[in-house]
């Protein structure tokens, strides 16, 4: 490894002066303004050295090479590969540094296009594209690799990855700067927060870490003050020349005023510095002036909090925070169900739901026969992820789906579980190690769990031990005491508390624990469940894993917090028991739900379709409640709610009603589908009302390229409420993808959308695909710029103007 | 750089919502609604733009082309170019919706559309004080026949990547989806508010199956 710019770090023993902007100096020596500054590496280099030397003249001790876009998307129209620009641009750099002992990072910035889920550049192909510039660097002989200019916290971890197994692969051992751009209110343009962004980079094993571009050093101070409470990695900054002019872009700033400002930086141990856009070579000269007769300080020191996050939420483990359970097949026919089906609307409300009652984390779980839980995992992730921002825990036994799931999770997640087994901790603990991610330590090994407190104790005791071996700090270990059944080991309830004590006194780490299990084979499991709660809070429980759709285990911890003075003067014990909705639910009389017999059953129906126009979803599905004592499901579908979304889908036509109206009306009737759905998977039967794929199946996909996928998924909304299963695909779904999914669900009815004008050939192209495979199905096609004509130009079977036309069409192919 | 925005006007947010079919009356809980979703637009973007004063004939060529934006800017010698984003928060916002509740969606998304045009009416109000002269109504990639394959260079000369975190996908789209890049024309002094050049149907792609049209309406906001 280049260990001089490392240990010098770590021994304190001089600052680092890295260089200035590059691009606006190429301008000035003749770049054409809109010309990639890159391609001067090749065509003008005596150029490009002569700027790497005024800035090593000028004070650097490193430079970063002119590289910052050389990517193979930004590269694509030059003529240029990313070798050859790269190659290039690093020797121009080391020609430049030949005389002196500057070292040469290579540089490398955003790649330009956002990822998923907010873009569509998806994380394995951000990873290729970082790959093959650090891959190229090495070749070239860089001495360090720095990411730069970064926003997205997603890209961060792609180019970490990249660039430290590029570096193994090599067999070198690179060192590695990260630094991110931040706006004045202290967060990146996609959210990430300062704390979220330490947490991640000094996880994933960055060298040093620090801001770039946008502020100037008087705007980045604060950050950088509050980056040094979560970091114990080395900081580097290289701040703008203040701000610039929006009219002339003028940038504020004095090469003097520059040095003084980046004065206040040295008594928070920041010891590495140089500038970005809007300065030169005088204000890199300026700040080693500055610092020719300066000290550097040691960096200040700060405990390191215990945390988990995503790049948008940061959770310190600092007070009880809920662990969601419910993202878990176990026991859950209904989710089961889901899983099967890949109902991930199902599934992710079921994460949302969680979080909205209360939970700071989520348990994700996709173990159960049939999946392969190594693919379906991470597919889940992502998808959380791309609707919450809640930290997830990643929950499985299969070490393939473990690290595919750390690979993909934005952010720091928690990895459940290891336990004190030779095997375990040497397959799991180097995940954790590499990922950054929490794990959590589960108190048993080969002999299985033991009886005892004490025992328990000493195999948590040799997990953290044989953690530190691997370099992970205990703030990353949450210990799980395990919870045995007390129907079945009465006796040993106890012994749980006593260990959740023993390793918070004696080895200083969180605890989470599964609650719900003490209660297994009981009575009033609700009762025993929230009162075991309660003894293992008061032992020191921090992370427990509960259903926190259950109020009595919210209020139970609520109680916890204001009897152990933890919330202050009860303020969030008030606040939340003045919430309308909690003053109903504890003034509220047991069950007074009426019965079938004291309504009719016409007057159920009729409002029933009432309460469907109306949108009221909680009647609604009351009421299918009810008729399921009396009617059979099949029945209520096709007497009751179908009628009642022909109603609402005739008063839509006629304008009656409006398209909100009538996608509220459609989701009250999904209530009630799903009413029927947990009544089906509760009472099985061979002749399931519920549509396999192959008989009612739709395929939606919004064409490859398009974004635009409200449309879409208002159609698939309608669409469901009639009854049809439908396989959504998502939006920018290239046409092989449709195809498939075709092929092998025996699907008869394909929707296709496209919203502009330059994706309508995506739809042509799909349309084709799916012809030239000779299927047979049915296409129909809409989207705000297609009319009738041309729908029938691209080959399609129906245009389907909105979304009530399209559940027309469905009607009219798969009944 | 930011735009501090206030508010959304729910007019334009119910008629985004209710797409073609614009009521003659409106009802009232539709107010109810684009309020609340212009409440939770507010609290999660972030507004921010950039923009470069241009030489307009230089333009033409590479990055302002087609015949009808040449025809729009035909009086002016000088331009703004404009990118204006709400941010990537508004769309995970949306996209949670999408999940829990689509009729909130529709709305939130009608409202997000509502406030990014509200920002780039504000931006361009405040333009036109400060040069103390008539501006164009602003015209976009994909009108007429300014194609939207233009977008990534329209993006990249004002560096809005790096500025506001504002970048065009390998297919054209704007990302994230709430943003506008358009081009304003400076109109000579003299120039009064009704010569100002209004788009129109005729340029418009929907022209052939468009409801409004159909019905005398114009769907563009009616101007001062």
């Amino acid at each position: 490894m280049e260990n001089r710019l490392i240990d010098s770090l770590k021994n304190t023993d001089r600052f680092w002066i890295l260089d200035g902007a590059m691009g606006t100096q190429l301008q000035q020596m003749g770049l054409p303004c809109g010309c990639q500054p890159e391609i001067f590496n090749i065509t003008h280099p005596e150029i490009v050295s002569k700027v790497h030397r005024e800035y090593i003249k000028a004070g650097s001790n490193i430079i970063y090479s002119n590289t910052f876009g050389a990517n193979r998307k930004k590269l694509k129209n030059t003529g240029y590969t990313v070798g050859q620009i790269v190659d290039a641009a690093v020797h121009n750099a080391k020609s430049a540094a030949a005389e002196s002992d500057t070292l040469v990072a290579l540089d490398i910035g955003p790649i330009g296009e956002l990822l998923e889920p907010t873009g569509t550049l998806c994380f394995e192909e951000a990873y290729e594209i970082f790959y093959e510039e650090v891959s190229a660097g090495i070749k070239a002989g860089a001495d360090l690799i720095v990411l730069e200019t970064m926003t997205d916290l997603y890209e961060v971890k792609a180019g970490i990855l990249a660039a430290k197994e590029c570096c193994e692969a090599f067999g070198k051992q690179l060192p590695l700067m990260v630094s991110m751009t931040f706006e004045e209110n202290g967060r990146t343009f996609t959210g990430c927060c300062v704390a979220s962004m330490a947490a991640v980079i000094e996880g994933l094993g960055a060298d040093i870490i620090g801001f770039n571009c946008s502020l100037g050093p008087v705007e980045l101070l604060p950050l950088a003050k509050e980056l040094r409470k979560y970091t114990s990695l080395p900081i580097f900054i290289k701040a703008n020349a203040g701000l610039p002019d929006p009219i002339t872009n003028q940038y504020s700033i004095t090469p003097q005023q520059f040095a003084n400002c980046i004065r206040e930086y040295l008594p928070l141990g920041i010891n590495i510095f140089g500038g970005c856009c809007g300065t030169n070579p005088k204000f890199i000269q300026a700040l080693s002036q500055m610092l020719k007769n300066r000290t550097p300080q040691k960096p200040l020191s700060f405990p390191r909090i215990p945390c988990v996050c995503s790049p948008t939420c940061f959770v310190p483990i600092d007070c009880i925070r809920i662990v969601g359970e419910r993202i878990n097949p176990t026991g859950k026919k209904r989710l089961k169900q889901a899983i099967l089906e890949q109902d991930f609307d199902y599934i992710l409300n079921q994460g949302i739901s969680q979080v909205e009652a209360g939970a700071a984390i989520l348990d994700v779980n996709m173990g159960m026969p049939g999946i392969e839980e190594s693919q379906m995992l991470p597919l889940v992730i992502k998808k959380l992820q791309s609707v919450l921002d809640t930290p997830l825990q990643i929950d499985s036994s299969n070490a393939k789906a473990i690290e595919s799931s750390l690979r993909v999770y934005n952010g720091k997640p928690i990895i459940n579980s290891v336990n004190g087994e030779e095997k375990s901790m040497r397959t799991i603990l180097p995940l954790a190690k590499k990922y950054g991610a929490c794990v959590v330590a589960l108190t048993l090994d080969d002999k299985g769990i033991p009886l005892t407190a004490e025992e328990r104790f000493v195999v948590a005791e040799r997990i953290v031990h044989r953690a530190a071996e691997y370099g992970i700090p205990k703030e990353d270990i949450f210990v799980d005491c395990l919870t045995l059944t007390a129907s079945v080991q009465q006796k040993e309830v106890l012994e749980t508390l006593k260990a959740i004590k023993l390793v918070k006194e004696r080895l200083g780490v969180k605890t989470l624990l599964g609650v719900s299990n003490i209660s297994f084979g009981l009575p009033n499991r609700e009762l025993l469940n929230h009162s075991f709660l309660l003894m293992a809070l008061e032992a020191g429980l921090d992370l427990p894993i509960i259903n926190p759709n259950v109020p009595s285990m919210l209020d139970a911890i609520r109680a916890f917090e204001v009897l152990y003075h933890r919330d202050e003067n009860a303020a969030h014990y008030i606040e939340n028991f003045s919430r309308p909705e909690e003053i109903a639910r504890i003034s509220a009389k047991p069950n007074t739900t009426p019965t079938t017999e004291s309504m009719p059953e016409s007057v159920c129906a009729d409002s029933l379709t009432e309460n469907v126009k109306r949108g009221l979803g909680e009647s609604v599905r009351l009421k299918v409640k009810e008729l399921l004592t009396v009617l059979e499901p099949e029945e209520i579908i096709n007497t009751k709610l179908i009628p009642a979304l022909d109603v609402v889908g005739q008063d839509f036509e006629c304008g009656k009603i409006f398209l909100p109206q009538m996608i509220g009306a459609a989701q009250a009737a999904q209530s009630g589908f799903e009413e029927i759905k947990n009544y089906l998977c509760a009472h099985p039967k061979s002749d399931s009302p519920s549509q396999s794929l192959s008989q009612k199946g739709i395929v939606l996909a919004t064409v490859h390229g398009d974004v635009h996928d409200i449309g879409k998924n208002i159609v698939k909304v309608i669409l469901e409420n009639y009854g049809f299963a439908v396989l959504d695909l998502g939006r920018d779904v290239p046409a092989e993808k449709v195809v498939a999914a075709v092929e092998e669900n025996h699907i008869r009815l394909v929707g296709l959308s496209a919203l502009m004008t330059t994706t309508l050939h995506s739809m042509e192209e799909t349309i084709s695909a799916i012809h030239r495979k000779g299927l047979d199905c049915k296409i129909m096609v809409g989207g705000a710029v297609l009319t009738e004509e041309y729908a029938m130009k691209i080959g399609a079977d129906f245009y389907a103007k909105d979304a009530k036309a399209s559940a027309d069409i469905a009607k009219s192919v798969l009944n | 750089m930011l735009y501090t925005l206030n508010s959304i006007p729910n007019q334009e947010t119910i008629r985004y919502a209710l797409g073609a079919k614009f009521p003659e009356e409106i009802p009232t809980e539709f107010f109810g609604m684009a309020q609340k979703s212009a409440q939770k637009i507010l609290s999660e973007a972030i507004p921010s733009y950039c923009l470069k004063f241009v030489s307009l004939q230089p333009l033409f060529q590479d990055i302002l082309q087609g015949n009808d934006i040449q025809n729009h800017l035909k009086e002016c010698s000088d331009g703004i170019l404009l990118c204006a984003t709400l941010g990537a928060q508004v769309d995970a916002l949306i996209r949670k919706y999408q999940i829990i509740n689509m009729e909130q969606a529709l709305w939130l998304d009608a409202a997000a559309s509502a406030a990014i045009e509200a920002v780039c009416d504000g931006i361009q109000y405040q333009l036109a004080q400060q040069l103390e002269r008539t501006l164009t109504s602003r015209f976009s990639c994909g009108y007429g026949d300014f194609p939207l394959t233009a977008q990534a260079n329209f993006v990249a000369q004002l560096d809005a990547g790096k500025k506001i975190g504002l970048t065009v996908s390998s297919s054209g789209m704007l990302v994230p989806v709430k943003s506008v890049t358009a081009v304003i024309g400076i109109l000579p002094k003299g120039y009064s508010n009704t010569k100002r050049a209004v788009l129109p149907c005729s340029l418009c792609h929907l022209k052939e199956n468009c409801q409004l049209r159909r019905k005398g309406v114009f769907c563009g906001k009616q101007i001062d």
